[in-house]
């Protein structure tokens, strides 16, 4: 089957596009950098792949996610590119046109958000474009699908057309365009005049795909000496400077052709916004605003009244109906305990905490879709700046609210590679919402009245310790050279309801999934290890090898405040996912529902200690898939390593000084 | 009796292999072990390649 | 005169880019930020926080004293 490439500026709509292509439903948001890896669906016809690709402003890579794209290129075979241009910035998009098009492979441009530009007072001659081009050009509105099947029908058509689209560099960079491609090996399907340019311009990937080839020496002399050429001529100039400037003379006259400004740009509501959520007083106390009312939500006015329904519905009425099931089926005592306390309590235990999880989700899909993340990392770079990060590194944590794995891998939007990497180690610390029953659990028995401040607190100890340790790390192990920042703004976008609620139920559908099996998985084998003891079946729980593992920690585990056995086996368990605290506590504590459950927990816990375990909870070791992302994501055992013995010291020094600290102050 | 060990073999088997499937998965990093790939169409076009 | 003498607001045409730093000058000529472009100040953060311009109708987040290498009149 032949492959489709989407290329185009980043934010532009190509995951949106590419959902509407394949009828998948991959993860869209409105800021630079949502898709970091490629992505492979299949036409809607069925007569082609299309692969979606990270957002470039140019073939130049600058960061990971950008070097996925080039090498894409580079490095795999597809029969044509589709490229996406966004309407409202024809200028800038139309750079990244040009270099697709000297690649040589056939392509069609889709021309997306005709209705913002025209919303800015432009219009276009779509027909002008395309003949400018010598390319189809088909409008589309990648959010709603409008025009899609045109373009379907574009792509797969069987007459290809043929791509004849040249620009003219001028005398002295023609002539060394010539020599060099005298040079190339024989052409793979690529180019050998865009990849002669992109060598012209200094294309690192293309440097780096070259040398592996051929002799690099008489390629890099011969851009030496138009280089000189150019700055006898202009003192400040260079060959990139002067590609582009041809292109965009080009641009500019395409431009003129194409477009006719109808009426002055309104004050749009963009700029309103801004005025309020980026003022200089008020940007980030609105952020903390907007994270206080999404713990309050959360919280006290509606996830918890929610989940008291669905925990009164587990432990009752289902309860019962299994219980009498088991028993008509003749069921033995063995069967019925484990159905009862293991997989209701364990699986149970973690559902009834669904609707919190759900809001949560929906507050991080609207942060995403409104375009108020990048504002975010804006409100937030000076703090940043002074811990030697940079505020881009602010987005992948609030993805790592939702989820820590792929908050890593948004990591890769930070072109320095250090800054990245420290992003990637610090990433854990934020609390992602598997860690949100736990709190859930604790608050609901020891916090009562103050459920959201307390685990609101949870959250900015997990930035602050974060934040604290960058400096710390930034100082020392990672010394940052030079820091740069530069972000582009998108405009906002009211979240379409479907969108938002298809990326809420998307992230949501993984909790509830990994409570049908994982979860389930654990508790079974929770309760078993419960179970069964050295002295043979259905010992007392504190004789069974459950106690005997969790014992071996309960020492160490003394100075924070919770040295019991049934602390250390939850917190052993934790480490494959952090739901799975809640389940085991669930299983050993016996109880028919949350409320008994909390009952029975104030017997080996204290309000202070219970502060003491969730803050533990929150820091003490990434989950097994986080750790194998961060290893992946690093490339390197040694960092891995180190971000769950940080980890492990950080969470064992700050639950200590809570505990003691607070016994200090008169609290218990 | 017969409904008990089958139930009963039947909760292990699943919970056995739900146990091996999920750490084997984590382990693999990236997209396969990210909790939100469920719906993501080129994950699984992506562990079917591997 | 540098785009962070500008007040809130004004607008300039952008002179000089060749004090930047490389990556960073490649990045905002990839975004439309070059020699020749009118460039408006939008706001500036505080205590020495980023700024915000546009440029052909796109916001730009950049830090301010890399702004300040940015030559407009």
């Amino acid at each position: 089957m032949s492959q489709i490439a989407l290329f185009g500026n980043p934010n532009t709509g190509k995951t949106s596009l590419f959902n509407n292509l394949t009828g998948s439903y991959e993860y869209v948001g409105n800021w630079s950098g949502v898709t970091v890896e490629k992505k492979v669906g299949i036409l809607r016809n069925q007569k082609a792949r299309v692969v979606d690709l990270p957002g470039i402003y140019s073939l130049h890579p600058l960061s990971r996610d950008e070097g996925v794209a080039t090498d894409f290129l580079l490095t795999e075979p597809f029969s044509a590119i589709l490229n996406i241009v966004d309407a409202s910035q024809l200028k800038r998009n139309l750079h990244l046109t040009i270099q697709l098009l000297e690649f040589g492979k056939p392509l069609v441009i889709a021309l997306n958000m005709i209705d913002v530009a025209e919303r800015h007072g432009m219009k276009i001659d779509i027909n002008k474009i395309s003949e400018c081009f010598h390319v189809p050009v088909i409008p589309v509105v990648a959010r709603s699908g409008k025009g899609v099947e045109e373009l379907v029908d574009v792509m797969t058509a069987p007459q290809q057309y043929e791509q004849r689209f040249t620009l003219s560099y001028g005398e002295a960079i023609e002539a060394a365009i010539e020599k060099i491609v005298c040079c190339l090996p024989e052409p793979n399907g690529i180019s050998k005049r865009w990849l002669a340019l992109q060598f012209l311009e200094g294309n690192e990937r293309v440097c780096e795909y070259l040398q592996g080839q051929i002799d690099m020496k008489p390629l890099v002399s011969i851009r030496e000496m138009v280089e000189e050429n150019i700055r006898l001529i202009q003192p400040t100039g260079s060959i990139r400077q002067s590609i582009h400037h041809i292109r965009e003379m080009f641009i500019a006259d395409v431009l003129k052709q194409t477009i006719t400004i109808a009426r002055e740009k309104a004050y749009t509501w963009t700029e309103k916004i801004d005025a309020i959520v980026t003022n200089k007083y008020l940007g980030i106390p609105i952020f903390l605003l907007f994270m206080y009312i999404m713990f309050m939500l959360t919280f006290d006015w509606l996830g918890s009244p929610l989940a008291d329904l669905l925990d009164q519905f587990f432990s009752g009425p289902l309860t019962n109906m299994l219980s009498r099931l088991l028993s008509a089926l003749g069921a033995s005592v063995f069967l019925k305990e484990l159905i009862l306390n293991g997989i209701v309590a364990g699986v149970g235990g973690v559902l009834v905490f669904v609707p919190q999880i759900f809001i949560l989700f929906l507050f991080i899909s609207f942060l995403e879709d409104s375009g108020y993340m990048a504002r975010v990392a804006m409100v937030m770079d000076r703090l940043m700046e002074s811990i030697g990060l940079n505020g881009k590194a602010f987005i992948p944590m609030i993805i790592g609210f939702g989820c820590n794995v792929p908050g890593v891998m948004a990591a890769r939007t930070i072109e320095q590679p250090r800054e990245r990497l420290l992003t990637i180690l610090l990433l854990p610390l934020m609390s992602c919402s598997a860690r949100l029953p736990v709190y859930a659990l604790f608050v609901g028995a020891f916090f009562k009245s103050h459920q959201a401040l307390v685990v609101f607190s949870l959250y900015i100890l997990g930035i602050v310790v974060a934040l604290l340790l960058a400096k710390l790390f930034s100082t020392t192990l990672l010394k940052n050279e030079h820091s740069v920042f530069v972000i582009e703004l998108p405009p906002y976008r009211m979240p379409q309801l479907l969108t938002l609620w298809r990326s809420t139920w998307d992230k949501g559908k993984g909790f509830v999934r990994k409570a049908g099996t994982f979860i389930f998985g654990g508790s079974v084998a929770i309760w078993l290890l419960s179970y069964v003891g050295p002295g043979g079946l259905n010992v007392s729980m504190d004789d069974s090898f459950l106690a005997a593992i969790g014992g071996v920690l309960a020492p160490i585990l003394a100075p924070l405040g919770f040295g019991t056995w049934q602390a250390g086996a939850s917190l052993i368990t934790g480490f494959l996912a952090k739901e799975v605290v809640v389940s085991t506590m669930n299983i050993i504590y016996h109880a028919k529902d949350a409320d008994t459950l909390q009952g029975l927990m104030a017997h080996y816990f204290t309000p202070l200690s219970a502060f003491s375990f969730m803050a533990f909870v929150l820091l003490y070791v990434p989950c097994l898939a986080t750790v194998a992302t961060i290893r992946k994501e690093t490339a390197s055992n040694k960092w891995m390593f180190f971000s769950i013995g940080y980890a492990l010291c950080i969470a064992y020094i700050i639950a200590f000084s809570i505990y003691e600290g607070g016994k200090l102050l008169g609290f218990s | 009796m017969i409904a008990d060990i089958a139930i009963g073999g039947l909760i292990f088997l699943y919970a056995g292999w739900m146990l091996v499937r999920h750490i084997r998965k984590s382990t693999k990093g990236a997209c396969a072990s990210c909790s939100l790939s469920d719906g993501c169409s080129s994950c699984h076009a992506n562990m079917k390649n591997q | 005169m540098v785009l962070t003498d500008l007040q809130p607001g004004k607008k300039a045409i952008i002179t000089n880019l060749s004090l930047m730093n490389e990556k960073l000058k490649q990045r905002l000529i990839d975004m439309g930020v070059h020699e020749g472009e009118e460039v408006c100040l939008k706001c500036t953060m505080p205590f020495g926080g980023p700024v915000m311009v546009e440029v052909s109708g796109q916001c730009i987040c950049l830090r301010r004293k890399e702004a300040a290498c940015i030559g407009v009149e």
